[in-house]
């Protein structure tokens, strides 16, 4: 135990030399990834079981308005199997959304919730990847010109334009654009969605908008973050010593600098498409797009628990995954990480 | 910039910190703007007033009227309160659980750290707004609904920044010292862990308001925030939705006004850390050279949980 | 360094600044917008539509007077084409057709004659997502109205608020109104190729009405005892009880195949379009059904009902123009339309209520009732809500109701009278002024105005109110069926457009009384009134109830709100019901450049 502590000391200190990992560590890693994976998705989904338990209101008074009568909520409720004990339902919302045979039903709209979260997953998916993208092409190079010609006018911009884009909430920067594009361009931008199976290149266009107010936060914190990660890698020792060796700015710069921040970039990376398969949540209500968003308040509104627990239960375990997969990327790179970790499960095994 | 300078300390002796400057300009002005929104302006709040429904701004009504012909610089000085007065209350509750899980998480580690670890997970991995929506729609639309919402919703990036930081104190020989000689941990942690944490977290909070005030403003947008008859930033922005090319004024006005705010506490903390460090250095407490970030310990975790608690608003 | 810092805080201003500026900008440009095409004008409303149809059946064009205040500057006129069953009626459905070009400006009266083009297909935005297919299961307004073109009952409601021949081609009363006897229309198709059976019309209401051993899906039907087929399955005899003399509207109730188990899915009826297929929070489409028993009918290829999620949604839409026809238009939003799209207007018997519960302190006082609908201006209130597209109302019956609708309370305190309100409140013991709490459904922005309205308003005459603004599930369990509240703001619609479906509801026992309205006399009259056979006495007894609600202060009943539909320019035909319908068998595209050319006349 003493040893092991020794052992977690220095890495915390970084002073370990390479790090020798069998392989059953790397498969140790993932399997405790899995475990805490599998675990967090299932408290997430009895919580949303418990909430939609407590909450007044039911789908059959949804459905029904003000035309309830005692004869119809009887008729409607056998006819979306409402008669069932709750914790059935709450079994049957779990085990129906990989269960072919016996899907789960939305009990708002009587369609396996597989076949409606498929295609709005996909919008979803596509607009958090679009954004994306954008910020991959846009934040990189503008961090590193800014780091590059550190305090240069362009670096005082790009750093000012930085601190009030991340002060706009995505559904104000929404409406900005559509203003600013309905009066400087007289094009109208919103409502223009075409399905990406009808025309692909339309389908771009009209997802441009929604991308670039959804990015455009997220894309300022990751120039600044990037740019400052790029600065304290330029006055770090290695690079002074590979300057004074002779080396190019540009060589140092990718061969060297880049590298070394790699760790902090995909980690940063992995948090922000997290944050905008969230994000995208709220930005489709302001440019009209049928996403998980509109769906999702739906069916909450409607106490629809089955497709509740579909669309909360996709979006959590993406967000997870995402992060557990920026863990794995972090772990090959700096295989510290698993010896940490090895070294900290041995300790709770004690 | 920060960053350069920790790694070339000047010699200059503290100027004038503009961002904290420019942070307590711009907060005198949103609360200028609810003075006038509620003592000075001679309209209520919800006063239809004579000139009618979306009036273009003019000498009588500064900013133009609403949708019903409400004085919106009134509205938007009241908003700003509520916006304000929710925040902070988001932010107390988030900032307390977060410590307390945190730090009981940090310290003590093993299974007490994993199932709070997994909670915190399963928080943060449960996106903010849609943990808001459920617990509102249990309780019901309304600020109390609101505060413990977001409140919760806030814990998970509180409680990461304190675990990090008690997890490297942990192992700090003071802290050592102080458990052979044994002291009860709860003394450990109130009486000689806690004020190391403080200035940062502090400063984390300050941060936290920021969000706050964007979280809100987003559930308020939904329609699930701050409910009529009072005005949030928020709603007036979804209301005025419908009159963009009748009346841009009215979600230009509502989203600078929300804006401004939110920039006031980004610059808000900038400065404060500034100073943080400025202090630090004066007085040559440093042991080693802060790295870019602020928080203690944890140090290699440190940047991207910055990142997931400023992003943390939608 | 410290410099550079600096720099970054002034670009940081500056920006602030420019946005301030860019929205100065903004402001200044939107208004004279309006001003160019904010004149509204009246177009005649073209009787070529009507005139085909009307070719099916026996025609009746008149002359119709409108029973609501003239609404815009020019004439209103309106050819129906439907037969009217047994008498003469007064006007029902007022047609509004605005448009703004400055063409039709010069020659208001031009006879605009374009004949209807065959094909194309209409886009219509609707905001309610269909809640079941199954013509019997489905209770949402915005559902019903979609599938008034899939399916078709019996008989089948006209804009003009009667009940024409539909599957049925004539009828007759017998037995003192318990039992109706239907000759049923031959050769009529389902959309699945097979032929309308008497069986499938004794399956269909006894499916409805509960005769099946099941609960009843139309409650209203329930009434019926008995459904019998005759005359070799030419004939259908339904059978009362009690002579209950709404059953006609009632029997307006879907036909559908017997045994067909996929109607919530796959819906098959009779009506003029099929359908084709449905994304749920996407669309549902319909496509023309080619063997549709009417001659002639419909015009269109097809239909496709854009579902939105909430008005400011399709709002965006609509300004795109990428919708055709959206029917859930405000006053203020028509605004920048006009130039691409014709108005639409009237009547779709909704009743706007500020519902006072009368079991409640201090509301089951008379007095404070009385108070509170003093303090309410009405005329105000309209206007600043609907705008000219709203009727004041001071019962529970919308004009729209037709003969039933009792004029003597058309305009019985327009304006507000904040004194007497005071007066009414000292009498009753609060001189001293009174708190009232007002829940409004959150996601009913129109009802979220009117309470912010009303607030101000009652506050005049001492009544300070607190808004509680609830979720609509919330509003459903604890306010519509719980009771649970003092006062709140609703707009009623009604299944089915029958006085009894509207007035019956505050009967003391009634299950869906939620106002806990309590009169004998009231109850007296509403039994009376179902049994009545005698038209005259049944109008009479209605608008006494009616005037029951006014003197009793039931509720503060507010207004009638129009249906405002956006029409695009190429499209015609589009007739507004007094109920929640949307007829696309009537809508037909017009010949553009015709169109042009007649507009530059």
């Amino acid at each position: 135990m003493a040893e092991d502590k020794q052992q977690e000391k220095k890495i915390n200190n970084q002073e370990v030399g390479p790090v020798k990992l069998s392989r059953s560590d790397y498969w140790r890693f993932l399997g405790a990834k899995l475990r805490d994976l599998v675990f967090t998705l299932w408290l997430m989904s009895l919580i949303v079981f418990l909430i939609f338990y407590i909450i007044p209101g039911d789908t059959v008074t949804m459905l029904l308005g003000t035309e309830a009568t005692p004869e119809k909520r009887a008729a409607l409720e056998a006819e979306l199997n409402l008669d069932q004990p709750p914790l059935e339902r709450y079994r049957h919302s779990l085990r129906g959304l990989w269960d072919s045979d016996d899907p789960s039903i939305s009990l708002r709209f009587r369609q396996p919730v597989r076949d409606l979260i498929a295609p709005r997953l996909g919008l979803s998916l596509g607009l958090a990847l679009y954004g994306f993208i954008l910020i991959v092409l846009l934040s990189l190079p503008l961090s590193i010109i800014s780091a590059w010609w550190e305090n240069s006018w362009i670096d005082k911009l790009t750093s000012s334009l930085a601190q009030i884009f991340m002060a706009i909430p995505g559904f104000f920067l929404g409406i900005l654009l559509i203003l600013l594009f309905a009066f400087a361009f007289s094009s109208f931008q919103a409502g223009n969605y075409q399905p990406a199976t009808a025309d692909f290149w339309g389908h771009l266009q009209g997802l441009f908008l929604p991308a670039l107010a959804l990015a455009l936060p997220k894309l300022a914190q990751a120039q600044q973050f990037f740019r400052a990660e790029l600065v304290k890698a330029k006055s770090a020792p290695y690079v002074r010593t590979a300057r004074s060796k002779g080396a190019d700015s540009w060589r140092v710069l990718f061969c060297h600098m880049f590298r070394n921040s790699l760790r902090p970039f995909v980690t940063s990376l992995g948090l922000i498409l997290a944050e905008l398969i969230t994000g995208s949540l709220v930005v489709e209500q302001v440019f009209v797009l049928p996403g998980m968003g509109r769906l999702l308040f739906t069916a909450i509104e409607t106490r629809d628990l089955p497709l509740a627990q579909g669309l909360i239960l996709t979006i959590a375990a993406l967000v997870i995954l995402l992060n557990a997969l920026v863990d794995l990327l972090n772990a090959l790179i700096d295989p510290r990480i698993i010896a940490e970790q090895r070294a900290r499960s041995k300790k709770e095994a004690v | 910039m920060r960053n350069a300078k920790q790694i070339k300390p000047t010699k200059k002796r503290a100027k004038l910190n503009i961002d904290l400057v420019l942070a307590i300009l711009l907060l005198s002005l949103i609360a200028g703007l609810a003075i006038y929104g509620f003592f000075i302006s001679p309209y209520g709040v919800n006063e239809l007033t004579p000139e009618g429904k979306l009036q273009a701004p003019s000498a009588l009504h500064p900013c133009g009227t609403d949708h019903l012909g409400r004085d919106i610089l009134t509205r938007l000085g009241q908003a700003g309160v509520y916006s304000l007065a929710i925040a902070a209350g988001i932010v107390a509750l988030g900032a307390f659980l977060g410590y307390v899980i945190g730090a009981a998480s940090g310290f003590f580690g093993g299974f007490v750290d994993w199932i709070l670890s997994r909670l915190t997970d399963s928080l943060l991995a449960f996106p903010g707004i849609l943990m808001a929506l459920l617990i509102i729609t249990v309780l019901g639309r309304g600020m109390p609904a609101l505060i413990l919402s977001l409140g919760l919703a806030f814990v998970p990036s509180f409680a990461r920044i304190v675990r990090s930081a008690f997890q490297g104190l942990r192992t700090e020989n003071f802290v050592k010292r102080l458990e052979i000689m044994d002291a009860p941990s709860w003394r450990i942690i109130l009486v000689h862990l806690t004020p190391l944490v403080a200035p940062d977290y502090l400063n984390a909070m300050v941060l936290g308001l920021a969000n706050a005030i964007l979280a809100e403003s987003s559930l308020s947008f939904l329609g699930f925030g701050i409910q009529a008859p009072r005005p949030s930033w928020g709603s007036m922005l979804a209301d005025s939705r419908a009159y963009l090319f009748r009346a841009p004024y009215y979600p230009l006005f509502t989203g600078l006004a929300l804006v401004l705010t939110v920039l006031a506490f980004f610059l808000l903390r900038r400065g404060l850390d500034y100073r943080h460090q400025q202090k630090l250095m004066s007085s040559k407490q440093q042991k080693e050279p802060l790295t870019a970030g602020v928080e203690l310990a944890g140090a290699k975790l440190e940047l991207p949980e910055r990142l997931k608690e400023m992003s943390k608003h939608d | 360094m410290r410099k550079a810092k600096t720099t970054t805080k002034i670009f940081t201003l500056l920006l602030s600044l420019l946005l301030l500026t860019t929205s100065l900008a903004a402001c200044q440009n939107a208004p004279s917008e309006d001003k160019t095409n904010g004149i509204k004008q009246t177009e005649q409303q073209e009787a070529t539509g009507e005139a085909t149809e009307a070719a099916a059946e026996p025609s009746a064009s008149e002359k119709e007077e409108t029973t609501a205040e003239e609404k815009t500057t020019s004439d209103e006129e309106e050819a129906a084409a439907e037969p009217s069953a047994s008498e003469k009626e007064e006007a029902t459905a007022e047609e509004k057709t605005t448009a703004a070009e400055d063409e039709s400006q010069e020659a208001p009266s031009e006879e605009v004659a374009l004949s209807p083009l065959y094909g194309g297909k209409a886009i219509v935005g609707i905001t309610q997502e269909p809640d079941f297919l199954d013509p019997h299961l489905a209770v949402a307004a915005g559902t019903k109205e979609i599938l008034f073109n899939i399916f078709e009952g019996l008989v089948k409601l006209t804009p003009e608020g009667e009940f024409a021949p539909c599957l049925a081609e004539n009828w007759q009363v017998e037995d003192e109104g318990r039992t109706l006897r239907f000759k049923l229309r031959p050769e009529v198709k389902f959309h699945n190729g097979e032929v309308v059976t008497a069986e499938d019309v004794k399956y269909s209401l006894e499916r409805a009405a509960g005769l099946n051993g099941e609960d009843a899906l139309l409650p209203e039907l329930a009434t019926i005892k008995e459904v019998e087929i005759d005359a070799d399955g030419s004939e259908i005899v339904v059978r009362q009880a009690e002579a209950d003399a709404n059953l006609l509207a009632y029997l307006s109730c879907a036909i559908i195949p017997q045994d067909y188990d996929q109607q919530d899915k796959s819906p098959i009826g009779t009506g003029p379009f099929r359908f084709k297929s449905y994304q749920p929070q996407v669309s549902l489409e319909l496509e023309k059904f080619p063997d549709y028993w009417q001659e002639g009918s419909p015009y269109l290829d097809g239909v496709v009902f854009k579902i939105y999620g909430d008005m400011d949604a399709a709002y965006m839409e609509l300004l795109a123009g990428q919708i055709d026809i959206f029917p859930y238009m405000t006053e203020e939003k028509v605004q920048g339309l006009l130039d691409k799209y014709q108005l639409v207007a009237g009547g779709a018997n909704m009743v706007q209520m500020l519902a006072l519960n009368n079991a409640r302190e201090p509301l089951d006082n008379l007095a404070v009732r009385e108070a509170v609908n003093l303090a309410i201006g009405r005329a105000f209130l309209t206007e600043q809500i609907m705008g000219e597209y709203g009727q004041p109302i001071f019962s529970g019956m919308a004009p729209s109701m037709g003969r039933f609708y009792n004029e003597e309370l058309k305009d019985v305190n327009l304006e507000a009278q904040p004194e007497l309100a005071k007066e009414k409140l000292a009498e009753a013991g609060y001189s001293d002024g009174l708190k009232l709490k007002l829940t409004v459904p959150g996601n009913y922005l129109i009802h979220v105005d009117t309470a912010n309205l009303l607030a101000a308003q009652l506050s005049q005459a001492g009544i300070e109110v607190e808004i509680e603004t609830v979720d609509w599930g919330t509003w459903l369990e604890r306010v519509y069926a719980g009771r649970d509240y003092q006062m709140t703001v609703i707009a009623l619609t009604y299944d089915f457009y029958t006085p009894s479906n509207v007035l019956d509801r505050y009967c003391s026992e009634a299950a869906n009384n939620f106002i806990n309205f309590s009169n004998e006399t009231y109850d007296e009259l509403a039994q009376k009134a179902a049994k009545e056979q005698e038209q005259d006495k049944r109008i009479q007894d209605y608008r006494k109830m009616q005037e029951i609600l006014w003197q009793d202060k039931a509720s503060a009943f507010l207004q009638e709100p129009d249906n405002i539909t956006a029409l695009r320019k190429p499209l015609s035909g589009y007739v507004q019901y007094p109920a929640y319908v949307q007829d696309m068998s009537r809508v037909y595209f017009v010949d553009q450049a015709a169109l042009d050319e007649s507009l530059n006349k």
